[in-house]
Order: structure tokens, then sequence, then C-alpha cells
């Protein structure tokens, strides 16, 4: 695995998202002071999940065709998405957020 | 054969249409807990696909363009009987008898109608043959990427969202690109004026060729394929292809042979049911009563077909009303989105954000929200488009346009508040 620094924690305040720039790209979200990261393209089709919609439950609505994730497990709730998103494990150290990749993929 | 239900036999709800709506209902109906046999209906041999790929990443990306809804496991894991390249020819709404093309007649108890429509042909030009296209199925769009080839001379006609996405795409791919469009504006039916002319800008800009007023009056191909259009007013334009979006028309044969009623659509209540008891429609095909307006509507949307094949689905199962969805699309050009919710024609349009390149526009009438534009900034059309169903008064206005405000905790205390 490979650790690739995203950002401080003060540049992505509680109900934001930003897309990460690794092979794939990465929505990390910050959901009342919880980080969480997934794959930012939707499974459905050509949309960016970081310009979602964060909802109170942990999900994200997808901003093009409104199918719902949950942040967590990266599980798909409705419809039109059926596959799920990969999740990132994502850590923070002195202030600094992370999110750890697969060997050979990164920015 | 017989015609009259077996009365030991398994209720059956039929879709006819493999289509958006069609897929989405099916799938609805056993989410929402109905249990019998369900038949899945399509004239086209495709498993069900989305459309709005079909102008964009089929033809620029194809490599990775994703239509197809489900996979065929999708329907098999929830015993969903699907016939697929085969046209439902007939419907006895009496009876509540379905007769296929291939003699298979399907008793039902419950049947919807998500057969969609067609794109509206153009004699004049489909008589030239080969070089002239139209782009609504998953075949037009491969018809179409064969052909799109860097440096052919493409000719558009019609100046709507298919015929914008196409040219987008084939500057893209490299093509020259002429639009050529009847009216004096583009998006006449989807945008407002603005909106148009911001679009024609971005496409000026790409390097596309616009004629308005056009109307024309003939055709011809010449030996070698070269495609000659002339316009009633003497313009002439030439071109090694042809792609046209004029409109659709409506499938409503089944529909008319079953006696409904039709009226720009089959005419459906509030829980999507037309005057034939236990058939029911849903789609671009569907005009709706929404008791709240007082009016029927119909949407020729993908949103439109996603929310109502669900809406209706769900009140053939348990019998809840459908809620009135918002009018929403989005078009994607060049790399840009661009959506587009509510009332089109309102009074006024305010800008959120305008100088950041990624904006949000207010549309206003009689002092409340009425409709929302986002270019570029697709998260702010959640907020935008709860603000539109609350009717919510503008207000104060510089708050809403200020970029340093949070949209969603200002909608969520202006909604709060005019409740």
């Amino acid at each position: 695995m490979a650790r690739v620094h995203v950002c401080s924690v003060a540049d992505l305040p509680p109900g934001e998202g930003r897309r990460v720039d690794t092979t794939p790209a990465i929505a990390l979200f910050n959901v009342d002071g919880e980080f969480y990261a997934v794959a930012d393209m939707c499974t459905h089709a050509t949309a960016s999940i970081s310009e979602g919609y964060l909802e109170d439950d942990c999900s994200v609505e997808c901003p093009i065709h409104t199918a719902r994730f949950c942040l967590k497990t990266g599980a798909a709730l409705c419809l039109p998405a059926t596959e799920p998103l990969q999740t990132f494990a994502v850590s923070v150290e002195d202030g600094e957020v992370y999110v750890e990749v697969a060997q050979g993929e990164g920015a | 054969m017989t015609a009259a239900p077996h009365p030991a036999r398994e209720a059956c709800y039929v879709v006819v249409g493999g289509g958006q709506a069609g897929a989405i209902a099916v799938a609805t109906l056993r989410e929402a807990g109905f249990a019998g046999r369900i038949v899945l209906v399509g004239d086209e041999p495709h498993l069900p696909y989305e459309r709005p790929p079909l102008s964009k990443e089929v033809l620029v990306t194809p490599a990775t363009a994703k239509t197809t809804l489900f996979d065929a496991s999708f329907y098999a894991d929830r015993h969903i009987e699907c016939r697929f390249g085969v046209a439902a020819t007939g419907l006895d709404a009496q009876a509540r008898v379905l007769t296929l093309a291939d003699g298979e007649r399907i008793a039902f108890d419950k049947l919807l109608l998500a057969t969609g429509a067609r794109a509206r042909a153009y004699p004049l030009l489909d008589a030239l043959g080969d070089g002239v296209l139209s782009l609504r199925s998953l075949d037009d769009a491969l018809a179409l990427r064969e052909r799109l080839l860097p440096g052919k001379r493409l000719l558009v006609i019609g100046g709507g969202v298919i015929g914008l996405e196409v040219a987008a795409s084939a500057r893209t791919l490299g093509a020259e690109v002429t639009v050529i469009e009847r009216c004096l504006r583009l998006m006449g039916r989807a945008a407002p004026l603005h909106l148009a002319q911001s679009l024609l800008e971005l496409h000026a800009a790409h390097g596309v060729h616009f004629e308005f007023g056009a109307e024309l009056a003939s055709a011809s191909k010449a030996d070698d394929g070269e495609i000659t259009l002339t316009g009633v007013d003497g313009r002439v334009f030439h071109g090694d292809l042809v792609v046209y979006g004029i409109g659709v028309e409506l499938n409503v044969e089944l529909a008319r042979e079953a006696g409904l009623q039709l009226d720009d659509g089959i005419l459906v209540d509030e829980y999507g049911m037309s005057s034939a008891p236990g058939i029911y429609a849903a789609g671009d095909v569907a005009r709706q009563w929404q008791p709240a307006s007082g009016r029927y509507v119909r949407q020729e949307t993908w949103s439109n077909a996603q929310h109502q094949a669900t809406s209706v689905a769900r009140a053939m199962v348990d019998g809840t009303p459908c809620e009135p969805d918002l009018p929403w699309y989005w078009t994607d050009q060049y790399g840009h989105n661009l959506q587009v919710a509510g009332a089109v024609e309102a009074e006024q349009w305010l800008t959120r954000g305008e100088s950041t390149g990624r904006y949000t526009q207010f549309g206003v009438s009689g002092g409340r929200i009425v409709g929302a534009i986002t270019f570029d900034n697709g998260r702010e059309m959640r907020p935008a488009k709860q603000l539109i169903a609350a009717a919510v008064p503008l207000g104060d206005a510089e708050a809403l346009l200020d970029i340093k405000q949070d949209l969603r905790k200002l909608a969520t205390s202006r909604i709060k508040a005019a409740a």
C-alpha cells in the first residue's frame, strides 16, 4: 500500500468533499470530523462523486444521476447504481489527511 | 390458447418497453414487494440501456462508455422474465392480454406501457439513404460512431440538446461541424435565451459554425457521397454526413389499439393509470395528471423516466399516488456539465459565482425561486431544487448569491423560515 497526502484537516471542513487525483481518482469527505474515502467515479456512469451531495446519514448522492452510496461501506443505496464504490482507508496524522492506495496506484 | 386469465394462475404484471423506464419499473415492482410473475418486453435486442451516453461517451470514448442499466443476472436474480428483441403487437385492454410479434400471448393483471418515443422522421433527408442519421437508439449511436471521422464535414439539423451534444462530440473527434437551426436561437424548448446564448458561444469557441433561420427546401447526394442541402432562402450547405434531431414521435400505437385516452401522450392519473383499469404508463409516452398544478404534464427526460417509472411501479404494487417530480435535465458538452431544473421561462435570472467559472443561476418569477441552472456546479443543484420545490420567496438575494455562503445551509434555513 502507498500513502498519499491529500490536505490538512483544516482544508476540508465538515460537510465538504474533494477529489484526489490518484489513479483511479478518490473522493474524500469530511462527515462531522470523520474522514471517508471512496472511488470518485460513480459506478453507474461518468460522474465525479466528490462533487456529490453529502447527506446527514453518512451517504453521498451522485451529482449527476442521484444514485446514493454509503461512505462507510461504499454500498449502492438506491438505483440507478447497483455496484458499490471502492472504499479507501484514511489516516490523519499531525493534522494532515492521508489516503491509502494500492501499490502501483498513486498521484 | 385462452385469452381469459386462469383463475389459479399466478398474478402477472407486464412492462412493455425495454428502455430506462421499463427496466427501472420492473426493478421497482420487485423492490416494492410484488411477488408474482413479471415480464419485461422490449423490441430492441439489447439489454435495457440508458440513452444519455449515446450522444456523448458512446461517440467519444467508446472503450469506456457504459450504457447497459443492469446486466442479465440482475433480471434473472429477481425472476424477471425478459423478452428482448420481440415487439408487442397487440393489446386487449378488456381481456387483459398482450400479444407479441412471435405469437406469444401474455395474460396480465396489470400492465405498464413504457414504450417511449422514436426520433421524428425527416422524409426529405431520409430519402438520401446512407449518410443521413438520426440518434435515438444504441444502434443509431454505433452507426454514427463508425462514420464520425476526423475531417468529415458534419451537418447537424436541429439546435436542441441532441443536436448540440452531437456537435460537441463531433468536434472533439475532429469533424467539421455546421449546426442548421430553423429558429433564430438554440434550445428553443429546453433553455432560457441567455443560456442558449452561452451555449452558442461555447460551441463557437470550439469551432462550430451555425446557420439560423434556415428551413430546408431540398436535399441531394452526389455519386461520391457528398450531400448538398438547400435552404428555402437559397443558402447551400455541403457535407459528408447529416445527423438530424428534430424532436420525437411517441410510440402510442399499442395504447391507441387498446382504446386508451390519448392527448400528446397516454393520459394517466396521479397513480399513473390510464383510462383503462389495470393499464398504466410512464416515461416519455405518459402525460400525467398533477393535482397540485391542476394540469397534465409530459416530460422527455432521463430524470422523468427514472422517477415516474419508480413511482408508477410503486403505485401498481401498493397504491401510493405519485409525487410530482421537478423537471430536471443535464447535458455534457466539451467537458462541461450543465443542469437545468424547474421553470425555464422565469422572469429574471440571478447568478451566483459567475467569476469562478462554475456557477449557479436562480430563475425568479413573482418574487419566488422557480428555476435553477448549474454550470459545472452540480453540487448546488440539490439545494437549488429544494428551494424551487418549497416555492421559497427570493428574500435576501445578496446572501443567496454570495458564494461564501453554503447554499445547502442557506436552503435549509430558508425553507424552514418559509414553512
